[in-house]
């Protein structure tokens, strides 16, 4: 630019007319022109009349000017001389820093001029209030402070603020519309575990803090308030790049959603007894104290791990030399060696980020190392190998006739050993289901968008942990069902309200580990199915006969028939009934069940057995005559030894077994693998009660062996197709014992009875 | 007091219980007719099809931003005129220098009073 532009630009100015202190909008056009002038050549002191300017305007837009008045004077004064470049008064300005307020004031202590109190511009400061809104009521001054520096050695106390609600409907948007926001926290916090510098996951996480403070202010919800507040200095921070998002650093968001989780439900409580408590809170406390104690750019880091600095110097960034001085000083001085090597402009921040980023990597490479999943594999198959082959020398007639107490005390010692390594090799291949129910919650959004209806997900038990494997296989059959409990088993809002519930719908999903099994519920408080629909589609489908008796569960069942579907029209969210009969193969093949409860009015429930891994079945040891087989306890409801009466034959429908006044069908097991048995008779022998398509069976066994958790051997191919059979085990003594499949049985047995 | 009864006034803000507050308010000015938008896209709409006498929108928005929304505003020949008040967080103030030069009416820090939001209002719209 040129003398001729920046005369214009100084002409402009003088020319420019700012109406009064309220006049943003002609202050806006100075600035403006200010930063224009800027990147013309100045002399040293018109920088320092347009850094004075700028200072003054940015204090009086700010409204953290002592004295207003005087610096509107001043703006005059210096545009005057700025612009008037034959006046080469000289100026001498104290420095105006634009934030504290306490810093120097520009006009001699002595001649400070009165300033009527209606002058100042309006402080954002609470008056009191206006009838109508908001709930403001105590305390609300101190609301101006939560911008002020970290105050750190507030100490936490129990005191709890409790007032009493006046807009009890606005409070409800909130809770509604937070959670919400927490939601969306949670799955962005996904994507940014993933991608830790990713600027705008980290503003999508960011905003809805922001949000969730802003709304708590107004409705004078401190905890909240607060603790959204710090949350969001810590994201700013990490926003704008000053340190990288640690995991302490997601650790820090995730606990916060908890909390306001925690804060939200209890609002929810309070607003029902009309008192809600909005300040005070331990947790709340503590988190706070923590949080601004906090130091975002400190990580802990194995001592193997290098410095910064000496990442730097090995990069050639910097000289070994200068990086020993620049650590000695930062260490006097109680900094970090990346700031002190930026504030002493050795280094570019970039720099050190790239550095800090390389540390991590390598910190990463020392904690974790990628292993083949089929090397794992094996690992976990010699592992179980170790163990039967340990149970084989212990049960040897020889060994067993050792007295030495010292070998007894070597045996307790081995056999603690691998059993440690069974269950270590066992949870290697073990992930939570956590980041698999995350992605439930989008879209239970989605769908609920889609579909018109309100639903809200609720999730428990996302630590319970999977096998690796399993995970990814349950996402499909999960999604599924979630569709079909938002399209066919929630009603509408309107529907619902009729019904006496409430207008939005709930979807619980549920992980637990029971036993050697993993269950998963998906429950929703729907309609429910119906029974009588259900039938009527299964005869119009030709599934079953009009004079078929079937009891509830047995037609909840048939919903899995392929081409099933009760549903009228179609809808764009879970298509064409096709999809259940897919879900339940997905589930058989990871040799899981799946159940349906279901209430007329009340909801569905789905319930998932699942193996809590491929690699090992926790089974019931069997004998049927001289062989012993394993079923596996997931099929099993329960072992009985019925008496004489219980047993009858049906004309037409074979041997049937009263179960508590319920007729099951008796399946001979040694019929079916064609052994001599030691029992002929139900009574003297037992029965397995076993459930499959929702009817249930007797199997007649021997006798019970034990349960025992077996590594699953495949047959191979040769014995794939054998019906029955799922497989092999090794049991304790070495000897080999066949896994039974009891659906392929049951199928079995009634294609024989047709 | 400038008449409110007549004027269209919108709000943006991505949270709903942020603009049933501000629209709480204003309804208590007199204000009739109160537009919504929950983000600078959404405003946009609305703009290119309604007249509006005053825009009150939050800075911090997903898609478009207060302050995008704003040089939107000032660079349309229809809409460049409309009263413009942002409501920015105290711990944004500095975003507030931005927005001055971007010719914004004014600003409001949340939380703030009806008493404080009526103050702003009669800065900047003008008197009869």
């Amino acid at each position: 630019m040129n003398e001729r532009s920046k005369q214009e630009l100084l002409d402009r100015i003088a020319a420019s007319v700012i109406a009064g202190m309220d006049d943003l909008m002609g202050m806006g056009e100075v600035l403006n022109l200010l930063d224009e002038l800027e990147s013309c050549e100045l002399s040293a002191q018109e920088t320092e009349l347009v850094n004075h300017l700028k200072a003054l305007f940015k204090r009086i837009i700010l409204e953290e000017s002592p004295d207003p008045e005087k610096d509107w004077e001043s703006i005059h004064e210096t545009i005057r001389i700025l612009c008037d470049r034959s006046s080469e008064a000289s100026v001498v300005f104290e420095e105006i820093e634009s934030q504290p307020v306490e810093t120097v004031a520009i006009t001699p202590p002595d001649e400070l001029p009165q300033v009527e109190p209606s002058q100042i511009p309006a402080e954002p400061e609470i008056e009191t209030k206006m009838d109508a809104e908001p709930v403001v009521v105590k305390e609300t001054v101190d609301a101006q402070s939560e911008a002020s520096p970290r105050r750190v050695d507030e100490e936490p106390t129990s005191q709890l603020t409790v007032v009493p609600v006046e807009d009890p409907e606005l409070f409800k948007d909130f809770l509604e519309e937070a959670r919400e926001h927490l939601a969306s926290i949670e799955l962005n916090i996904i994507s940014l575990e993933e991608d830790p510098e990713n600027k705008e996951v980290i503003n999508a996480i960011f905003r809805p803090f922001h949000s969730i403070k802003g709304v708590a202010g107004f409705l004078n919800l401190k905890d909240i308030q607060e603790l959204s507040h710090e949350v969001e200095n810590l994201l700013d921070g990490a926003r704008s790049g000053n340190f990288p998002v640690t995991e302490a650093i997601i650790d820090i968001v995730l606990q916060a959603v908890d909390i306001l989780k925690e804060q939200l439900a209890n609002l929810e409580a309070g607003l029902a007894k009309g008192e809600i408590a909005v300040q005070g809170d331990l947790r709340v406390s503590k988190f706070l104290k923590y949080v601004r104690n906090f130091d975002p750019t400190r990580s802990v880091l194995p001592i193997e791990v290098p410095k910064v600095g000496e990442i730097l110097a090995e990069k050639g960034v910097v000289e070994k030399e200068k990086v020993e001085e620049i650590v000695q000083e930062a260490k006097k001085e109680g900094k970090r060696i990346g700031e002190k090597l930026v504030e002493k402009g050795v280094v570019a921040p970039k720099d050190v980020a790239l550095a800090l980023r390389e540390q991590k990597q390598l910190k990463e490479a020392v904690t974790s190392i990628r292993v083949d999943t089929h090397k794992l594999d094996n690992l976990v198959d010699m592992i179980g190998e170790l163990v039967i082959a340990q149970s084989m020398v212990l049960q040897n007639p020889e060994v067993q006739k050792i007295k030495d107490q010292k070998f007894q005390k070597d045996i307790v010692q081995l056999r603690r050993i691998t059993g440690e390594l069974q269950r270590i090799s066992t949870s290697l291949r073990m992930v939570p289901i956590k980041a698999t129910f995350q992605k439930m919650i989008r879209l239970v959004r989605d769908l609920s968008r889609k579909s018109g209806k309100e639903v809200v997900l609720q999730m428990s038990g996302e630590d319970t942990e999977i096998d690796r494997n399993m995970v990814d296989q349950i996402y499909e059959p999960l999604v599924h069902m979630i569709r079909n409990a938002v399209d066919h088993g929630i009603e509408t809002p309107e529907e619902r309200v009729k019904a006496g519930k409430p207008p939005h719908g709930t979807i619980f999903l549920a992980a637990e580990q029971k036993g050697g099994n993993i269950v998963i519920d998906i429950r929703d408080d729907g309609k429910g199915l119906d029974a009588e629909k259900i039938r009527k589609k299964a005869i119009e489908r030709g599934l079953i006969q009009p004079e078929d008796k079937l009891e509830e569960s047995a037609l909840f069942d048939l919903i899995f028939h392929p081409g099933f579907s009760t549903k009228d029209e179609v809808t764009d969210v879970s298509g064409r009934g096709v999809g259940m009969d897919v879900v339940k193969r997905t589930v058989e093949e990871l040799r899981g069940k799946i159940e349906i409860k279901s209430k007329r009015g009340e909801g569905t429930l789905f319930q998932l057995k699942l193996p809590l891994t491929m690699a090992i079945i926790d089974g019931m040891i069997i004998k049927v005559g001289s062989e012993r087989y394993v079923v596996p306890t997931i099929s099993l409801k329960e072992s009985l030894r019925p008496s004489v009466d219980d047993c009858r034959t049906v004309h037409g429908r074979g041997e049937m077994i009263n179960v508590r006044g319920k007729l099951m069908p008796l399946i001979r097991l040694h019929e079916f693998f064609g052994l001599e048995p030691l029992h002929r008779n139900p009574w003297e022998a037992l029965l397995l009660v076993v459930s499959e398509d929702g009817k249930d069976y007797c199997l007649l066994a021997d006798e019970i062996i034990g349960r025992q958790e077996v590594v699953i051997k495949s047959l191979g191919s040769a014995l794939k197709h054998v019906v029955g059979i799922s497989g092999g085990a090794i049991l304790g003594d070495g000897r080999v014992a066949l896994i039974i499949d009891v659906k392929g049985i049951v199928i079995a047995f009634e294609r024989g009875i047709k | 007091m400038p008449s409110y009864k007549d004027m269209t006034v919108l709000v943006v803000d991505d949270f709903a219980t942020m603009r049933r507050i501000i629209r709480n308010i204003l309804r208590d000015l007199e204000f009739k007719k109160i537009l919504e938008a929950e983000d600078g896209t959404a405003a946009v709409d609305i703009l290119k099809t309604q007249k509006v006498d005053l825009i009150i929108s939050d800075w911090n928005m997903p898609k478009m931003t207060g302050l995008e929304l704003l040089k939107w505003v000032r660079s349309n020949e229809d809409t460049k005129d409309i009263p413009f008040l942002m409501v920015t967080a105290e711990a944004q103030k500095e975003n507030v220098i931005e927005a001055i030069k971007a010719k914004v009416s004014n600003y409001i820090v949340k939380p703030f009073t009806a008493q404080t939001l009526a103050e702003k209002l009669e800065k900047i719209i003008p008197k009869e």
